[in-house]
């Protein structure tokens, strides 16, 4: 098997969380099968099971696999639940996100890793753009996220899939690419009329001169629903040492991984409008809920929220050396897990 | 004293030394009170809710100040015994849920204004000659600004030594400018740029404002931060938003759930001038005195809400003009008894 230009990282378990899980898995998987079959784009997909259910199968037994010929690989890694139960709140969490993400980026082979998730279809433009391979090391990639229904048929083939997806968006999260003076979504002004942001774009222009360069950077990146799309090289992940990894709730740990990798000197690229994810919407997604649900969600499954996240990332983009979270061995580099590749290699 | 207090002080401890010498601080704050109680002549009842006290340790009331006959103040010792602290899942991990404790104090409070604060405080004359001037509105909240002192006070200095010492030894200072009404910088990430800086994003709140809904215009001239250590409003008010919002978590940042919560429901903001502000001791285990990184530690230690979930939270009362109502009934636990020892 020769070394895939990408890898792609994702984390699950077979527990139907947000329910109707599976089907949305299927849709990821398929899409991908095919999009690397069009694209000619060697990938693999490392999918970190943690915790695995007892009473249910393995993800590895019940999802799409690629064929022989087919560009996609997928390696299963099994984290055991011997493993979650290190953590205090192993029986709040059944999952945790960032840190089954790290075991899969220490496992990575491709020169470069794209961290996402199990509910999301590529657009073509976006597929086009990796496959070009011209992605630069020196670089982080980010793009738009765009939320549609939970209503696609998986009968159908992927370009009505994607064509369905590009006409039913409910919302958009992300920065417009052509607005780089100021994340509009920190002040909730995204979805504002286009003249209306370019203005405020405009307008922080002069006020970002008089700030200190660290809040300067910090309110250009574009942070928002970054777990779906965060995209480096294999060795700028090395460098920020992955997701920092804590006892808590997974949310808004994605956006530290990117501010490490401003602190550090990255440099952000964010794809065009049409180069986006499709993610499928669902009950339990954070988007989705209202506020009073979310305070209930957290009381029952806390975590870090943006006050933190705005004092952590100034403190890292003022010293410029990422946020030294993690232990030398993050994403348990130093164990060996169970895994299983497909698709099988003859003998 | 006979008159029934103008002004309920609730605050919450407990006899565990958290952040250091809470000892020494808790008396500081209890003299400066008897002390500016009869200064100003002021009529005040302090509640103070001591929670889950430690079984090997002696109560507060054994071991803080006490007012005399005559002083203008009166102490009030609720105690929340263990039984309830058991309660909550997080019993083991947070030995004190602040924000509970002070609405058990809010629910028992006997004054037509009630101020929640915190024990390491001292407050300015001005300051309290504000509060002595008797004329708080129902329908307005008051804030006053937080400014950080060392530790070094000595507690045989008389009050207005201790005062004079605090106004010298400023560390840092918390809360809303008054002359910056369009934005509040600290809302938005600013707090500690510089005057010709905050003076230019004023100005471009100004026009920010125009295209702003109301909603989110008035989350951002809110003045939140460092609100538990002075939140003031009628008693009706208190009741009127149900108190701080009961939450099994860390109490952190609930106090500017409180401060929205008002907003939302037409309660007008008042922020004492720079001058009538507090003086809080600086302590180690201090939110305001700690490391970012440190910070997420504690989260992950004892986690609580945080500004993300806040401003969600803020915008959805404030477009629906209404609480949260997340509240039970008996916030506040106003349908037990405990134990109270009263002083004089």
């Amino acid at each position: 098997m020769s070394t895939p230009y990408l890898s792609i990282v994702a984390a699950s378990r077979n527990d139907n969380h947000g329910g109707d899980m599976l089907q949305r898995m299927r849709l990821f998987v398929n899409g991908l099968i095919a999009q690397t079959n069009r694209h000619q784009l060697p990938v693999e997909l490392i999918m970190v099971e943690w915790n695995p259910p007892k009473d249910q199968p393995l993800l590895q037994d019940i999802l799409p696999k690629p064929q022989n010929g087919d560009l996609l690989t997928i390696r299963y890694v099994i984290v055991p639940k011997e493993i979650h139960q290190q953590y205090k709140r192993a029986n709040e969490i059944p999952l945790f996100q960032m840190i089954a993400k790290n075991v899969g980026i220490r496992r990575a082979r491709g020169e470069f890793i794209l961290c996402t998730n199990v509910d999301l279809l590529f657009s073509d433009p976006l597929f086009r753009e990796l496959a070009s391979r011209k992605l630069t090391d020196d670089t982080f990639y980010r793009a738009n996220r765009c939320d549609v229904p939970n209503g696609i048929d998986p009968e159908w083939k992927l370009e009505t899939q994607l064509d369905w997806c590009s006409k039913n968006i409910i919302r958009r999260l992300g920065m417009d690419a052509r607005l780089r003076n100021f994340n509009l979504e920190q002040l909730g002004m995204s979805h504002r009329a286009f003249y209306l942001r370019w203005l405020i774009d405009k307008l922080a222009l002069p006020v970002g001169i008089l700030v200190s360069p660290e809040k300067r950077k910090y309110y250009r990146i574009d942070t928002f629903a970054c777990g779906d799309f965060t995209l480096m090289s294999r060795q700028a992940w090395l460098n920020i040492r992955g997701y920092v990894e804590l006892d808590l709730y997974s949310i808004h740990i994605d956006t530290l991984g990117l501010i490490s990798a401003a602190s550090l000197g990255y440099r952000q690229h964010i794809f065009p409008r049409k180069a986006c994810t499709y993610h499928i919407d669902h009950d339990l997604g954070w988007s989705a809920m209202t506020p009073l649900e979310k305070i209930k969600f957290l009381e029952a499954r806390p975590g870090i929220d943006y006050g933190l996240i705005l004092e952590a990332g100034l403190f890292a983009l003022q010293r410029k050396q990422g946020l030294s979270f993690n232990s030398p061995n993050w994403g348990f580099v130093d164990l060996t897990f169970e895994e299983h590749a497909f698709p099988l290699t003859e003998g | 004293m006979k008159e029934e207090p103008y002004l309920s002080i609730v605050a919450t401890s407990r006899n565990d030394h958290h952040g250091g010498d809470v000892l020494n601080r808790m008396r500081l704050f209890v003299a400066g009170l008897i002390a500016q109680t009869s200064l100003h002549r002021l009529p005040a009842e302090l509640v103070l809710v001591e929670w889950n006290p430690p079984e090997d340790q002696p109560l507060l009331q054994h071991i803080l100040p006490k007012p005399e006959h005559g002083d203008f103040l009166s102490i009030r010792y609720v105690i929340v015994p263990k039984e309830i602290h058991q309660r909550y899942k997080r019993s083991k991990e947070l030995t004190l849920f602040q924000m509970i404790a002070k609405n058990v104090g809010i629910r028992r409070a006997k004054g037509e204004f009630i101020l929640c604060t915190n024990i390491d405080i001292l407050f300015s004359d001005k300051l309290f000659k504000a509060l002595a001037a008797r004329k708080l509105r129902s329908d307005t909240f008051y804030r006053a600004n937080r400014c950080d002192v060392p530790d070094l006070i000595d507690p045989a200095w008389d009050v207005s030594k201790q005062l004079a010492w605090c106004d010298k030894n400023i560390i840092r200072r918390l809360g809303m400018n008054t002359r910056f009404k369009n934005m509040n910088p600290e809302m938005a990430g600013f707090r500690n740029e510089t005057y010709r800086t905050q003076w230019m994003f004023n100005k471009a709140a100004w026009m920010l404002n125009l295209f702003l809904p109301e909603e989110r215009r008035k989350y951002y001239q809110a003045d939140c931060v460092a609100s538990g250590d002075f939140t003031l409003m009628a008693k009706t008010a208190w009741l009127d938003i149900q108190g701080y919002l009961e939450l099994d978590l860390h109490a952190v940042h609930v106090d500017t759930l409180a401060i929205l919560a008002a907003l939302a429901i037409g309660y007008h903001q008042h922020v004492f001038p720079s001058k009538a502000c507090t003086y809080h001791i600086e302590h180690t285990e201090g939110w305001e005195s700690m490391t970012p990184l440190e910070k997420v530690r504690l989260q992950e230690e004892k986690p609580g809400i945080d500004y993300g979930l806040v401003y969600d939270l803020g915008q959805h009362v404030l477009k629906n003009k209404r609480t949260y109502d997340l509240n039970p009934d008996n916030w506040g636990y106003s349908n037990l008894l405990f134990a109270e020892h009263n002083f004089p």
